[in-house]
């Protein structure tokens, strides 16, 4: 890496001026887990880097009936917070898993949502939460569902000007649940993941959120999968129909982790699971 | 669902090359200050061959451990040391290094004979100095002698080698052959818990026994073992370039692809057993086995996955995907 320019802003104004300024040849460096690894295997040269790790983006804090996450909070944060261990645990459940303790201190949400990789962890959990993010530019700010966001493997609505402030969580979360298989206990991308959102009425399922992760090119949720759930009460049958269902809206591929078989099959094993945690049936 | 199983595996870890012809080399210095310089050649990457050899040379000096460091570095006056390969350094190095405290007593009391003007045969080394038996006047201790020797024109430094027979041929009719390595014995239990739905394996638990001849060091023996078990896992479980063997597809670039255990995999818990049978063939019966601590695992675990779900699989690693596969064949 020779002659990349390196700017450290301390506030979300200078950042967004310097993003203004430099469009596609700004890149934004957050914990850098992502980035670094693109740049040390795939000879992604950056000609900019734009450091947003001091704008004071890492609060995690509830107002107006959502729970508010800046886009720079770690997954660390996120895990040993009282505040999301209250309101959403299955996001808490969720940055627990990934990566180590060191990719953890390092990683942020924001970065794990921006990067838009297919497999992301906190994004699917997210997706079912179904959170929203608020997009600053230099000219104004917007606010994007996450079902609305991802467009393709690392690829998002964000335009070049745009830093992804904070990521917004309508409450109450529900009853929420996250699963993941990866290849090993620690220190694995899933093979596949789901986080699912349940509205219980008593035992009857008034609304129900699937998402779903590594089975296509950006994350997914399962609407029609969702549709099956709701006004109904969940037992075991329905609950493995759905899972079928929401695996099916899939179109996953043969990769260095898992055949698109496997993702199938296992796939559906682990919406069962994330559903029927929700619906706290079973163990 | 998930299912439980428990196997035996018994392995021999034949060591030390069944005789290759590979030697190795060792020296010892005396250094002014009346301690030893062991100088070797010998790779240690992290089995602990600097400690034992450093214990088998303060044996064969009879003076404290404290007293003895270790150079394997050399560089190109380092004595030869055919590798660290074949588990065959605690069965051959310790022959070089007891070799090479002979050779060095040898010259001390021969220079203390000289300064005493008594026969060679009359000096005796023990006890971390030399004297004359029955004579007060006669006595040095190793400091002495180190400062004695400064002022004297004599190096002391001994040199050892050892150069187990060459490979013998096996009789084409029989097959046997000449043992002249050793072979050490070991035995692995596993209990392991298949998930019957993503084809993730826990191993949960490990007993490993070992026929070792002489445990050494048994702190760095137990620590071999579950160094070998963690190989052992990974080789059983994850480690795998080609996930689409033979098709080349998708073949691992980089270590974030290629999963080795993590401590996270590593079974709850893990006994070590050790047993003594000395060899012949070793210093003190000792003889190697750490490579054997990773293999002994590996048909455990297939094996209770057998007793878990009663499918066999003969291949390996045991990714979740070939359990899956295997459990819906
Ligand atoms: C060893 C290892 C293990 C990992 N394990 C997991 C895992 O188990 N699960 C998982 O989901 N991920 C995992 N990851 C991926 C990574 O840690 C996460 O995705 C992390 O959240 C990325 O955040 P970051 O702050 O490091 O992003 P960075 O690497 O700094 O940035 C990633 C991308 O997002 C852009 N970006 C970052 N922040 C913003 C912002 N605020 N506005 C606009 N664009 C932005 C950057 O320009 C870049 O393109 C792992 C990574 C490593 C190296």
């Amino acid at each position: 890496m020779e002659n990349v320019g390196y700017f450290a802003p301390s506030d979300v104004g200078q950042a967004l001026e310097l993003l203004a300024e430099q469009g596609s040849k700004a890149t934004v460096l957050a914990g850098g887990t992502d980035l670094v690894p693109a740049i040390n295997y795939y000879s992604l040269w950056p000609e900019n880097l734009i450091f947003i790790g001091a704008l004071g983006l890492d609060y995690i804090k509830e107002e107006g009936g959502k729970l508010l996450i800046g886009s720079g909070a770690t997954w660390t944060q996120i895990l040993e917070d009282p505040l999301v261990a209250e309101k959403a645990p299955a996001l808490a459940q969720a940055a627990r898993q990934g990566g180590s303790v060191a990719t953890r201190n390092a990683g942020t949400v924001g970065g794990n949502l921006a990067n838009a990789s297919p497999a992301a962890d906190l994004t699917v959990i997210l997706l079912a939460l179904e959170a929203e993010v608020l997009l600053k530019s230099s000219a104004g700010k917007r606010t994007v569902a996450l079902k609305d966001f991802f467009t393709g493997p690392g690829e998002t609505v964000m335009n070049d000007d745009e830093l992804l402030m904070e990521v917004q969580i309508p409450l109450p979360a529900g009853s929420a649940a996250f699963q993941k298989l990866g290849r090993r206990k620690a220190m694995t991308l899933s093979v596949v993941n789901a986080g699912v959102k349940l509205n219980l009425d008593g035992d009857t399922c008034s609304g129900a959120c699937i998402a779903l992760g590594a089975m296509a090119p950006t994350p997914l949720r399962c609407s029609a999968a969702e549709e099956m759930l709701v006004g109904k009460k969940l037992d075991a049958a329905l609950i493995a129909e759905c899972a079928a269902a929401a695996v099916a809206a899939g179109s996953p591929i043969d990769d260095q982790r898992a055949s698109a078989w496997y993702r199938t099959k296992a796939g559906t094993a682990i919406v069962a699971r994330a559903l029927a945690q929700a619906a706290g049936i079973g163990g | 669902m998930k299912k439980r199983g428990k196997a035996m595996s018994l392995v021999l870890h034949p060591t030390g090359n069944k005789g290759a012809g590979d030697p190795s080399q060792a020296a010892i210095a005396l250094r002014p200050d009346g301690t030893f310089t062991l100088i070797i050649g010998t790779a240690d990457l992290g089995q602990g061959s600097n400690t034992i050899l450093r214990q088998f040379a303060a044996d064969a000096l009879d003076v404290p451990i404290e007293n003895i460091s270790v150079n394997n570095q050399a560089g190109n006056v380092a004595p030869i040391c055919t590798g660290s390969f074949a588990s065959r350094v605690t069965l051959i190095d310790p022959h070089a290094v007891v070799n090479a405290a002979d050779d060095l007593k040898d010259k001390v009391v021969n220079w203390a004979a000289g300064m005493w003007e008594v026969a060679p045969e009359a000096v005796t080394w023990a006890d971390n100095s030399v004297f004359v038996e029955g004579d007060e006047e006669k006595t040095m201790t190793m400091t002495e002698v180190g400062e004695g020797v400064v002022g004297s024109a004599e190096l002391m430094i001994g040199t050892g080698a050892w150069y187990p027979a060459p490979f013998t041929e096996h009789d084409p009719e029989t097959g046997a052959m000449e043992s002249v390595g050793a072979i050490s014995f070991g035995c692995a239990v596993v209990e392991v818990e298949v998930d019957t739905e993503t084809g993730l394996i826990d191993v949960l638990s490990v007993i490993q026994v070992w026929e070792l001849g002489k445990a050494v060091n048994p702190l760095t023996c137990k620590q071999q073992i579950n160094g070998g078990l963690s190989v052992g896992l990974g080789f059983a479980l994850a480690e795998s370039c080609h996930p689409y063997y033979p098709d080349a597809a998708h073949a691992v670039e980089h270590l974030t692809d290629y999963y080795v255990p993590t401590f996270a995999d590593y079974p709850a818990e893990i006994s070590h057993g050790i047993e003594e049978v000395p060899h012949p063939a070793g210093v003190k019966g000792a003889k190697g086995f750490s490579e054997g601590s990773s293999t002994v695992p590996i048909s455990a675990i297939i094996s209770a996955v057998h007793d878990a779900t009663g499918v066999w699989i003969t291949e390996v690693p045991l990714t979740p995907e070939v359990v899956l596969k295997a459990l819906e064949a």
